[in-house]
């Protein structure tokens, strides 16, 4: 298969807009693609030669790109430095030089899809003294036979600057259109997706047997399950009525869900965001290694900074001093931790997931052996709000964000997000009881003070169902001069020169960016706006809903994915929470 | 000496230095790293340069050694520019001795009236097998170097590269620059023109860097230079190491017309 083909598909996907329209590119590039490459190809689309959670990286540095051009074209480096600082995208420089390429080479033949996919795992596997000389021959290699057109994608492939903005669940709709014919499909594609965090298994599983094959899907250690997630409410009453009074609440502790894989004697770590993270916590390891009394289970648990003195924990910033690269013993030694177990979806060839919470807690409790590190998490069952809301006090004077409420009889519906997980937190700083997540997809230039820099941001809200980020709030209040310095910086990477196809706003912003990175917001309340697109028509028609005075609270979540942002059903819950709570004052 | 007939597995051993010396410089032009081939036939080495431009060939049959033995074929990678430091060390008289009893190191011996002795630690080589591209060519000339090293010198004076055009009775060397024009003729005639052979008239433009560099490093190893091409397609040189049968082909690919 060419890789042509690829590049072709890559520059219509750029050139459009319209998600529909991602998702017919897509399709018509997998139909096209051999059943055998079908998961390379995804992967390579979404800028990848893996599923996430493998934690490959191509990884070349820009100057490493630059070098292996020069090699491949003959041309000086500076002056291929000085084209890229005139593009000021590595990708369209490359193309630029190749065209002007005028030495032809002996074996010219056209690049398939196999040798580039092959070149660039042995360009992400190689390491260690003598690499970059390794990794140069391996990229101009590529160069030597690429068009102009390929050169540009496979530099933005090699140093991560692919950013095409195809979404897993794009990708989901799109095979779901290719190999079933109907779109219809995809809530079946994305359950197993959901159980192995993996597109590519995905795909060629439906490519090559067809939809039964990917219903029989099945958990498997070492393969990431991706978390459920909890709605939000803002009272133990509105809780316990939504639940029915089947609730479970749970000690919601300030530090990192660690999804942790035990295979006899190995243990893999996974984030919240499903990246192998055992490398930065070799003690959390060992614990799960010892404490937990299975041959082969998948656990959940949070994993919050303590001092190890007083037996006090620790806020999240503490431990996010534990997710480094380097001097990790040292880390360890300075920010010890301790685990809260709160959830067992796998032992021993027995899938958990589709048991109801109060059966899964106590298997939990006779498979984990607590001791001053390891817990279980702190819970209680209870249908009392009053009761409810002493132990949430009692929570945060154990240095708690706040709780989780469960529902007793609900499943682990692993990657969902609905009422069947709660959170609740103590209301503070806002008249809203929480802080929202979201997601910046455009930036407005400053005036005055701010003048040069960027004055306001654009922000927006997840819509799962469609996969699209809706506008929530124009945002300017919040932001230390520190901060302003340094978000040009962060967004730097992400600006495109249209709004992003899967963005919805009504509100023409100076700059787009890609939605990539998330900032933590308050808010007084949340109001009806004929500006913003957030829930639009759900309250009033022609209306959505937006954030009123919404303050950055000077946190960026890093730590999440633009897809984990605070969703549109959450902002209209939210809302819906307000009325009920004005009309009882009244 | 330390070396057992039992455990020889390979000697090389050249009269005089120059050859290697060649051969390094030549090497040298298109790789920082190199794999010699040895077998009973004798020493083999092929590369590429990096950009895929340009490729040597070069054979050097085992009867053009003073002495040679080879029991198995045998492979050895060295970093060039350590290697050619080495065989510098050499006088033009002096002899060459290349041996090894193992994967790991060569022994080089400089010798002349008392021995010289290096062990060299031979390195992975990062560069895969290199095939040969397979060509017709509708050009064949059989030219003195001397004449075409200084043709490659007067055409550099105006431009970076060289077109050459070849009709019945004559090749015409061009090329055009910033500063001007240059053309030089050779025809059937000329007392440096051996042979000329067209099967079609031939046309096609090359990097004058890639020919001098090439012929630069073939020093006097080679009187004459057979050069081989067909329209806008890679040319083939075919240099002489030394009177005994050593061979190099070089493979430079043409540049893309402008449309």
């Amino acid at each position: 298969m060419l890789y042509s083909v690829i590049a072709d598909t890559y520059e219509k996907i750029e050139g459009t807009t319209k998600r529909l329209e991602i998702i017919d590119y897509l399709v018509d590039l997998f139909k096209k693609t051999d059943i055998d490459l079908i998961d390379k190809v995804v992967y390579l689309t979404q800028g990848k030669l893996y599923p996430d959670y493998m934690g490959v990286e191509i990884g070349v540095a820009e100057k490493l790109a630059i070098r292996a051009i020069g090699l491949a074209t003959g041309k000086d480096l500076e002056k291929i430095r000085i084209i890229y600082k005139k593009i000021g995208d590595i990708g369209s420089a490359a193309e630029e030089v190749l065209k002007s390429r005028i030495q032809a080479t002996l074996f010219e033949e056209q690049l398939t899809v196999e040798t580039v996919y092959k070149t660039l795992e042995k360009i992400a596997k190689t390491s260690g003294p003598g690499s970059l000389d390794i990794k140069l021959k391996h990229i101009s290699s590529l160069f030597n036979n690429a068009t102009p057109k390929e050169a540009k994608y496979i530099v933005r492939t090699i140093t991560g600057k692919l950013r095409l903005g195809v979404a897993d669940y794009t990708v989901l709709d799109a095979l779901a259109v290719a190999f079933t014919g109907d779109k219809s499909n995809r809530p079946v594609l994305e359950r197993s997706y959901n159980l192995s965090s993996d597109l590519g298994a995905i795909a060629e599983t439906v490519a090559s047997e067809g939809l039964e094959s990917v219903k029989r899907f099945k958990i498997t250690v070492n393969k990431p399950i991706r978390p459920m997630l909890a709605e939000r409410l803002e009272t133990a009453q509105e809780i316990v009525e939504k639940l029915e009074g089947r609730c479970a609440a749970e000690y919601k502790l300030d530090g990192e869900r660690i999804q942790a894989h035990k295979d006899v004697s190995s243990v893999t770590l996974f984030s919240r965001r499903l990246e192998n993270i055992t490398g930065h916590y070799p003690d959390v390891r060992d614990l799960v290694r010892k404490n937990l009394k299975a041959d082969k289970a998948i656990a959940e648990a949070e994993c919050v900074a303590v001092n190890l003195d007083t037996g006090k924990l620790l806020p999240f910033q503490d431990l996010m001093h534990r997710r480094r690269k380097y001097g990790i013993k040292k880390a360890m030694e300075t920010y010890p931790v301790s685990l809260f177990f709160f959830d067992i979806l796998y032992v021993d060839g027995e899938d958990l997931t589709q048991k109801p919470y109060s059966e899964r807690r106590k298997r939990l409790e006779q498979l984990i052996t607590q001791d001053d590190r390891v817990k279980v998490v702190p819970g209680i069952y209870s249908d009392d709000p009053k009761e409810i809301e002493n132990f949430l006090e009692e929570a945060i004077v154990n240095g708690c964000e706040g709780l989780m409420v469960k529902d007793t009889k609900g499943i682990y519906r692993a990657g969902a997000r609905e009422f069947s997980w709660i959170k609740l937190k103590r209301e503070y700083r806002s008249e809203l009881g929480d802080s929202f997540d979201l997601v910046i997809v455009g930036a407005f230039h400053g005036r005055g003070r701010r003048a040069g820099r960027y004055g306001a941001f654009l922000l927006t809200a997840y819509d799962k169902d469609v996969d699209i980020f809706r506008s929530v709030s124009k945002i300017g209040t919040g932001f230390t001069d520190e901060s302003l310095e340094k978000f040009p910086k962060i967004l730097a990477p992400y600006k495109i020169d249209h709004m992003h196809a899967r963005v919805d706003s009504k509100l023409e912003a100076d700059i787009w960016f890609v939605p990539q990175i998330i900032i933590e917001v308050i808010a007084s309340e949340i109001t009806i706006s004929p500006i913003h697109t957030c829930c639009m028509n759900a309250i009033r028609k022609g209306s959505g809903l937006a954030l009123r005075f919404p303050k950055f609270t000077g946190r960026l979540r890093d730590d999440k994915a633009p897809e984990d942002a605070t969703t549109v059903n959450e902002i209209l819950e939210i809302y819906k929470g307000q009325l009920k709570r004005v009309a009882s004052r009244t | 000496m330390s070396l057992t007939a039992v455990d020889l597995v390979f000697l090389a051993k050249t009269s005089t230095s120059g050859e290697w010396k060649v051969v390094s410089s030549v090497v040298l032009t298109l790789v920082d790293e190199a794999t010699f081939e040895a077998s009973s036939e004798g020493i083999t080495f092929r590369a590429m340069d990096p950009s895929h431009v340009a490729l040597v060939d070069l054979s050097w049959p085992s009867q053009a050694f003073e002495k040679y033995e080879c029991d198995a074929p045998f492979k050895f990678s060295v970093k060039m520019d350590d290697f050619a430091k080495l065989i510098k060390r050499a006088d033009a008289k002096d002899s060459i001795e290349i041996a090894t009893t193992n994967n790991e190191n060569i022994i080089l011996r400089i010798l002349n009236g008392y021995g010289r002795e290096f062990l060299l630690h031979l390195i992975e080589s990062t560069y895969g097998s290199t095939p040969l591209p397979k060509l017709t060519f509708n050009i064949k000339a059989i030219i003195a170097k001397k004449a075409f090293e200084s043709m490659l010198n007067d055409i550099s004076v105006v431009s970076d590269h060289v077109t050459i055009d070849t009709s019945n009775d004559k090749s015409v060397f061009y090329g055009k620059g910033d500063i001007g024009s240059g053309s030089v003729t050779l025809e059937r005639t000329t007392p440096d023109v051996l042979e000329l052979e067209v099967k079609e008239n031939s046309k096609a433009t090359y990097n004058i860097e890639y020919l001098s560099n090439i012929i630069k490093a073939i020093s006097s190893a080679s009187d004459t230079v057979v050069l081989e091409y067909s329209s806008k397609m890679p040319i083939r040189l075919e240099l002489k190491l030394g009177d005994l049968g050593g061979k190099i082909h070089f493979y430079l690919a043409p540049r893309i017309e402008e449309k």
